[in-house]
């Protein structure tokens, strides 16, 4: 097991740093479903923004904050640390975009009349897919499972490539404006990649975080 | 929510064998400040006067502080020395009255650390102003501090007046050697060193600068290994203490400050920290300059402890005039913003002209910690 949060020196610190990162993923999923559900039903997104907009000003209070104490623990506790430290900023960024994307998904909601019956089916196969996905990253993330990670990066892949498939669907054969539909779906597959690029962390090193085992991964 | 981390059994009994040591290096301390006493006795009370004639003068003794201090890189080992010549019996005492101006030096030649780990952002612009800025609020502190107490104190006596009387509410009247357990079980320590380097024939000088070295050199050892250890004791609460008192002022960010400090036993360990901080610039100059305070309050404490090796309750005496120094230093300039804001006003100033031309940062450090100190003792020293 790749197990460089134990390079994190204190108990204290491993928890309080965990938990703030756990926090934004937890965060990120509850404004990803938010925006998701409404797009997929064909709501009002104005009913939700608030909503959505508070958690992500949450996430991005969450970020700042963890960045503030990994500055403090490395000056801490010195360059020992230095590696933990870049991956923890690097899966923070990870934990802040979802949030971005949860926002982009719902000012696509301003173009909700563009969007089928049968594209809101997608939309929303696709969004509780990603959402599953966010769930379990958070959980095999936080019980550092190398073998369920690489299973997850697998399946992460293979749904990536099924978001990848449905936008060239609608490219290719549509008649009408679908550009709404595939900026969806590629939000949607977005929110999967930054699952996988967390879940990267339990299985691969610094140098190869975001990056699956069998050389794929993060091609965006 | 992340499961919550214990420590491991390894690691407990670690810490438990790390403050056994820690124990032990405080007895190794209070031992070297017994064998300084020992040195100056073994020199003789005529010596030893006439060491200290040269620095009658407050300012070159305040210089002698300053230099001492930047010479050994700690306060805690200039304080402590002082404290242990104090605190003698018989002739070969330093006096109070020369002893103060020297503890208000090492006060101000402590600071230097900081300004040299500033340094190490010289090429970074930015963080390099802010660091630097957050190394020189505590020096300036300092320095306003001794150019408005040292003159009331040579007019008036104040610290002295009550430190004395402090100290002999607490230790008894400074005419009697205050008996406690620790200075015997300290004497149980030293004695056997003394002992045996008589029996090699030491005596008089020899023996006395043989003592110097040996009484320094277990100083700096038992000093650097305390807060080597206590840092690694409490890193995970310095940690915590640090990230709490962030974007915060204030009343926490002295206590903080005092608390770490006392934990670390020195001063440069706390403020050292906080340049990196300010250099990152998670945390300004205003809430970091509180925190530089409390360090300043907090290492009076190894003073405290250093009397409890000395036989007279001079060193208790001249240790508190240390903590009142510092203590009403920050009672009556922190409470007032614009005083507060004076050295804060000083440091970024002084920052932007070294950011702009490093040469003002090399002539800022030799100017004030070397050079000025330097002529300061060899005109008043001659002088006297």
């Amino acid at each position: 097991m790749f197990d460089w949060i134990q390079n994190l020196r204190d108990p204290e610190s491993q928890d309080r740093l965990m938990t703030r990162f756990q926090e934004m993923l937890s965060d990120g999923r509850h404004a990803f479903d938010a925006a998701v559900t409404i797009l997929a039903s064909g709501g009002d997104p104005a009913s939700v923004r608030e909503e959505v907009f508070k958690t992500d000003k949450r996430i991005n209070e969450n970020e700042q904050a963890l960045r503030r104490e990994l500055v403090v623990h490395g000056i801490v506790h010195g360059t020992s640390v230095f590696p933990v430290l870049l991956v923890m900023m690097s899966l923070a960024k990870d934990a802040e975009r979802i949030g971005d994307y949860a926002k982009n998904l719902l000012d696509l909601g301003r173009h909700r009349t563009s969007l089928s019956d049968d594209d809101h089916k997608v939309v929303a196969e696709l969004g509780q897919e990603a959402s599953r996905l966010l769930q379990e990253a958070a959980s095999i993330f936080r019980d550092k499972d190398e073998e369920a990670a690489r299973a997850f990066l697998e399946k992460e892949e293979a749904f990536r490539r099924a978001c990848e498939t449905r936008i060239d669907a609608w490219i290719e054969t549509s008649d009408r404006n679908c550009s709404a539909a595939c900026l969806c779906a590629r939000f949607i597959k977005r929110v999967a990649g930054h699952a996988g690029n967390v879940v990267s962390s339990v299985c691969m090193p610094l140098d190869k975080l975001d990056f699956h085992p069998n050389g794929g991964g993060d091609e965006d | 929510m992340a499961a919550k981390t214990e420590s491991p059994p390894s690691s407990r009994g670690t810490n438990a064998l790390r403050a056994a040591f820690v124990l032990l290096l405080v007895y190794g301390f209070l031992i070297s400040i017994r064998l300084m006493g020992g040195a100056f006795k073994a020199m003789g009370s005529e010596a030893a006067q006439g060491l200290y004639e040269g620095i009658s003068n407050p300012f070159a003794g305040l210089a002698v502080g300053i230099l001492a201090t930047v010479l050994v890189q700690s306060s805690s080992t200039s304080t402590s020395t002082i404290v242990s010549l104090v605190g003698q019996t018989g002739g070969t005492a330093l006096p109070l009255k020369t002893a103060i101006p020297m503890i208000m030096g090492a006060n101000i030649g402590t600071t230097i650390t900081n300004t040299i780990v500033s340094m190490g952002h010289i090429r970074q612009g930015g963080a390099f102003r802010r660091a630097f800025a957050a190394a020189t609020v505590h020096d300036f502190f300092n320095l306003i501090l001794v150019a408005v107490m040292l003159p009331i104190e040579i007019a008036t006596g104040f610290l002295e007046k009550t430190a004395t009387t402090l100290s002999t509410s607490l230790a008894g009247d400074s005419s009697v050697k205050f008996a406690n357990p620790v200075k015997d079980a300290v004497k149980a320590g030293s004695k056997p060193i003394i002992t045996m380097l008589e029996g090699l024939g030491l005596e008089g000088g020899a023996l006395s600068l043989v003592l110097i070295a040996v009484a320094l050199g277990m100083m700096a050892v038992c000093l650097v290994q305390i807060t080597k250890n206590m840092r690694a004791l409490i890193s995970g609460k310095l940690e915590q203490a640090m990230n709490r008192v962030l974007g915060r002022s204030g009343l926490l960010g002295i206590l903080v400050g005092t608390i770490l400090t006392i934990s670390v036993q020195s001063s440069s360990i706390t403020t050292s920290l906080l340049v990196p901080m300010c250099a990152a610039g998670i945390l300004s100059l205003k809430n970091a300059f509180p925190i530089m305070l409390g360090a300043n309050i907090g290492t009076t404490v190894t003073g405290l402890l250093a009397s409890l090796a000395t036989d007279k309750p001079g060193g208790l005496t001249i240790a508190l005039v240390h903590t009142l120094f510092n203590l009403i230093g920050v009672l009556v300039i922190y409470p007032i913003p614009v005083l507060r804001n004076i050295p804060i006003r000083l440091a970024r100033s002084l920052a932007i002209r070294a950011q702009r031309n490093p040469l003002w940062v090399g002539a800022y450090v030799l100017g004030v910690f070397v050079i000025s100190p330097l002529i300061g003792y060899l005109l008043l020293r001659t002088t006297s």
